[in-house]
């Protein structure tokens, strides 16, 4: 590592660990860490969790909970709009085919009639397939949804997490540390 | 109570919404080709002093009124006839080529009032001498 790039990392760590660095002013004691606790209000929490599952509960501590709502939830939307879109695209293509059908009525042929048919009868099932699966993931995001709702109306969903680990930053001896705390409530 | 029964309104809301929202009535037209004209049986062709007779049978007359006859050489080019009369059985062909040589296969199917085409028959081959 060159001289001219050592010195910015090294001026860097002793700002960041809050040590004295050479050369500069000792006016006032440097803060080494500040701790700010700004606790999210509940309504405001709701709201959150009301725009999107699992919002209220990141903010206002529950990680585990918030994150895999945040995460299940995008998940069974993209499945959903998925096969939503899907569902449409096998409607339009059934509609065509359906038209074809009924014009083969008069003019066309009973071979050109069931060659339709059968394209009508696979899309069908696409069809079906498709909307089984759209309301299985709609129905399932409406649970979490509700889920989500619930719990941060009605349960504790958004009341502040008192997390049993955490790590904190102590004085050890001269220098600056930080210690794992354990709390037992 | 209250709270419970709010609970309950809150997913079956949801629940019925995206029921509606998500609605499969889409539904397979009326099936008219099947059974709609049958196909004509036993069809045979015999060939005599140089007059061309076709034979056939209907199972069922329901819907036919017509018949179309085609003949097809083995080049794949074909040539058609309409019978007018659904309740024919036999049809004389006398224009075709009949050189010595010839192949023919010949093939039935019957025709509503819509102009709609039934099933083909199974073919018979004819092969002039």
């Amino acid at each position: 590592m060159t001289s001219r790039t050592s010195l910015p990392l090294t001026l860097f760590l002793l700002l960041a660990l809050g040590l004295p660095v050479p050369g500069m002013s000792q006016e006032r004691p440097p803060k080494r860490f500040e701790i700010r606790n700004e606790p999210v209000g509940k309504s405001r929490a709701q709201f959150l969790s009301g725009l999107y599952p699992g919002l209220g509960q990141l903010v206002t501590g529950h990680r585990d909970k918030g994150t895999a709502m945040v995460v299940a939830h995008t998940g069974l939307l993209v499945v959903w709009l998925t096969s939503h879109a899907d569902y449409n695209t096998h409607e339009e293509q059934l509609a065509l085919y359906e038209d074809r059908y009924l014009d083969l009525q008069e003019g066309g042929s009973f071979q050109e009639a069931e060659e339709t048919w059968q394209l009508m009868r696979e899309r069908k099932d696409d069809l079906d397939r498709s909307h089984l699966l759209r309301m299985t993931f709609g129905l399932l995001a409406a649970g979490l949804y509700s889920y989500n709702l619930v719990d941060v109306l009605w349960l504790d969903g958004v009341e502040p997490a008192s997390s049993a680990l955490s790590l904190e930053p102590r004085r050890l001896g001269d220098g600056a540390g930080v210690a794992l705390v354990a709390r037992f409530d | 109570m209250t709270d419970r029964l709010t609970r309950i309104l809150v997913v079956a809301g949801g629940a019925a919404l995206l029921a509606v929202a998500c609605s499969n009535d889409v539904e397979l037209p009326t099936n008219y080709h099947d059974g709609r004209l049958a196909a004509p049986e036993q069809v045979t062709s015999n060939l005599t002093d140089g007059t061309l007779t076709i034979e056939w049978q209907m199972p069922t007359l329901e819907n036919v009124t017509g018949l179309v006859l085609s003949f097809t050489d083995t080049t794949g080019a074909e040539t058609t006839r309409f019978v007018e009369d659904g309740t024919n059985t036999s049809y004389v062909e006398n224009t075709i080529s009949l050189d010595s040589g010839a192949t023919w296969v010949i093939r039935l199917w019957a025709v509503d009032d819509l102009g709609f085409f039934g099933p083909r028959s199974a073919a018979d081959t004819l092969m002039v001498p």
